[in-house]
């Protein structure tokens, strides 16, 4: 006689292994009696027939209505095959369910990352002051300088770089500007280093690359240089201009949320369009004395302006928004037709 | 702005704090995904109730998107991600030729991070998003794990009228991709396996789930189903949740150990509660749910309780008077009250006698 486990064994192994164990075949009226089945009294065949001549995007779904109540649920597998929710028995949800609560245990203490993340990040609820004032920072924190400035460093460089872009002043001016409120009473390095940073040889390629200062270990001088170069490539950065030699430029900016494009083209007609492709959804500007220009867009996608009669060596304000970052400065750029 | 849209809208403001654009751009792409369903599926035109299936769907979407939210960055991840590891862990198979619980979960990881990539792309392509589009608010993020569990979900056509989500889809190339090495045919597993017990058991398990990847789910045995069901139900009335998911492990034939570790056990522990299974395991075949039980296995009274001729004998030998006359009257079909009745017992020795009887018809079949 077999042993009382043998039993038990072969009574789960042939709930298991078989679907139809050999000489235990049901008989055929049971399999009205489905229970997989969520109304009574179809034939699942039948219906399956009548319906499975194409897939329907529909079929798609059926997992999402699992958890929807009962009541939902007559109406909403009106016209679904059964057979599609054959698989969805009472093992695999208990299995799934057992299992989940065991993974839990193991995720809880190590919470995966998603594609976009380096480390956890907080996600705020609304969009807080913090994540505004970074909203540009992204571009300027992968800077080619020999340094990884602070972000309230950045944050001060580019609202002074953006505040005098516009103004004609020579290029040594500039850069004592937009880095003078971070150094008070220095005005002599200030100049002494302007002029430094603006000799070609200064920056050159092999000096950026071997060469790694961290800021706050830096000497005052250092760290005026530092902000200068900085403030340098900032300033070349929200630059626009295009000639009839050279018709079009791109230029690439790194937001916290994505990549902005602009893309500005002089055309034969003499018409300046200025493209500009947002990760999210926002706003271009164009402003001068004459005219205020906007195209906005509420999904991501990409923005249109045309300047019909350009002026040339004219100097325009552009201005890139995001919408839910309503009080953020928008990012302005200076665009120049040359002849 | 169109009706659905702002509906969906006024209810992300009033259940989330997030800003009014990022409401409403969330609003417009339910809606976007929403359509394309309902455009695209045959079904739902035909059914002349597009406006429900409409809302039907949004709803979906706003009440899992909301879900996420609620649970936040921290919690909503450790959700999606128990949720996705126990939907493929069947499926991810150790390139080791044991398999165990730890080699299946660092698999796993592997295999959802980069499960998360491709949903984050199929979710930039879906919504006509920029190649550099990230979740940056709460809502947003919510937004795209609702969207990640949905997509890992979305149930894919097969050959012959079958249909498998997407993400198990996915786990099962994951696993043929393993390094070939481990990938242990079918023949060999049959010629080495013999080495050691424990890998001849890994091996044969790894065929199984090789055999059962190529013929993907084999057809439902309904009334089989429907015994698992019972037993499932059977067992959680008698408050055995413990015995219930044991009873569950064992159905999807995981190995001892894989179990233990599943069910937080010691080898000794799971051996009682396998004997304690067994004992309710016994006691729902052979008392309550005994009709169905042996009409599954073509052991029913109307089959001589699926004895062949010399056992049929051999349990009329064994068997007392009351016994035999209870077993006649059984089998002309007479309800159970009026065989009591006829026999003079009370219900309860009438149910006492008759799981006596099944009992020795059980240990006569399996003789």
């Amino acid at each position: 006689m077999k042993s009382e486990p043998d039993i038990i064994r072969d009574f789960l192994l042939s709930l298991l292994q078989d679907p139809e164990p050999a000489g235990f075949t049901p008989s055929g009226n049971v399999r009205t009696e489905s229970v997989s089945q969520p109304q009574s009294g179809d034939e699942p065949e039948e219906t399956y027939d009548l319906l499975s001549d194409v897939w329907d995007p529909l079929d798609a779904e059926v997992e999402a209505f699992m958890q929807v109540s009962p009541s939902e649920q007559g109406h909403l597998f009106n016209g679904i095959p059964v057979n599609h929710l054959g698989d969805l028995s009472a093992v695999q949800d208990r299995f799934q369910a057992l299992l989940k609560r065991r993974l839990r245990l193991e995720i809880e203490r190590r919470p995966p990352l998603f594609p976009w993340e380096k480390e956890f990040l907080d996600y705020p609820e609304y969009s807080s002051e913090e994540v505004s004032r970074s909203l540009w920072l992204a571009q300027l924190r992968q800077l080619a300088i020999p340094t990884v400035l602070p972000d309230e460093v950045l944050v001060t460089l580019l609202e002074r770089c953006q505040d005098i872009a516009q103004q004609p002043l020579k290029s040594g001016l500039k850069l004592i500007q937009a880095v003078e409120v971070l150094f008070p009473d220095q005005a002599q390095t200030l100049d002494r280093v302007a002029r430094m940073v603006l000799t070609p040889a200064y920056r050159s390629q092999r000096t950026l690359d071997t060469l790694q200062i961290d800021y706050d270990q830096a000497n005052p001088q250092q760290q005026v240089a530092l902000t200068m170069l900085a403030a340098q490539e900032i300033l070349s950065a929200l630059a626009l201009s295009v000639s009839r030699d050279e018709p079009t430029q791109e230029r690439e900016w790194l937001t916290s949320s994505g990549l902005l494009r602009l893309n500005v083209a002089y055309d034969i007609k003499g018409h300046i369009s200025i493209r500009a492709t947002l990760p999210r959804a926002g706003y271009l500007r164009l402003v001068d004395l004459n005219q205020d220009l906007r195209a906005e867009q509420v999904q991501t996608g990409e923005l249109l302006l045309t300047i019909e009669t350009p002026q040339l060596n004219h100097s325009y304000l552009l201005e890139v928004g995001m919408l839910d970052h309503p009080d953020v400065r928008p990012l302005q750029f200076t665009l120049q037709a040359t002849d | 702005m169109e009706a659905l849209s702002n509906k969906l809208f006024q209810e992300l403001r009033e259940a989330t704090r997030a800003v009014e654009v990022v409401c409403r751009t969330v609003a417009a792409r339910f809606v976007d995904e929403v359509d394309r369903i309902c455009t695209e599926s045959q079904r739902i035109q035909k059914s002349g109730e597009v406006d429900s299936w409409r809302l039907t769907l949004a709803k979906h979407r706003l009440q899992q998107c909301l879900k996420y939210y609620a649970l936040g960055s921290h919690q909503g991840r450790v959700e999606l991600h128990s949720t996705l590891s126990a939907i493929v862990y069947r499926y991810i198979t150790p390139p080791q030729v044991q398999t165990s619980y730890q080699a299946r979960l660092t698999l796993i990881e592997d295999f959802l991070q980069g499960f998360y990539v491709e949903s984050l792309s199929a979710f930039r392509r879906e919504n006509r998003l920029d190649s550099t589009y990230q979740p940056h608010t709460l809502l947003e993020l919510a937004e795209y794990m609702a969207f990640t569990e949905r997509y890992g979900k979305r149930r894919i056509p097969l050959p012959g009228r079958r249909s498998q989500q997407l993400i198990i889809l996915r786990a099962q190339t994951f696993s043929k991709q393993q390094p070939p090495e481990m990938a242990v045919d079918i023949e060999q597993a049959t010629e080495h396996g013999g080495d050691s017990e424990e890998r001849s058991a890994a091996s044969q398990q790894r065929v199984r789930e090789e055999m059962v990847a190529q013929t993907e789910e084999p057809p439902e045995d309904f009334l089989r189903e429907r015994v698992v069901e019972e037993l499932l139900a059977y067992l959680k009335e008698r408050e055995q949740e413990d015995c219930a998911d044991y009873f569950t492990l064992r159905l999807l034939d995981l190995p001892a150990q894989e179990i233990e570790t599943i069910l937080n056990l010691t080898p000794r522990q799971r051996d009682y509660l396998q004997q304690r299974f067994k004992y309710h395991l016994i006691r729902f075949a052979l008392s309550h749910h005994w009709e169905l039980v042996h009409e599954w296995l073509e052991a029913d009274i109307e089959h001589n309780l699926g004895l062949t001729p010399q056992q049929w004998d051999s349990l009329n030998k064994t068997i007392s008077q009351k016994q035999s006359k209870l077993l006649q009257l059984k089998q002309t079909g007479m309800n159970d009250g009026d065989i009591a009745k006829t026999l003079g017992l009370t219900p309860t020795q009438f149910q006492k006698q008759w799981s006596k009887l099944l009992g020795q018809a059980w240990e006569i079949r399996n003789k």
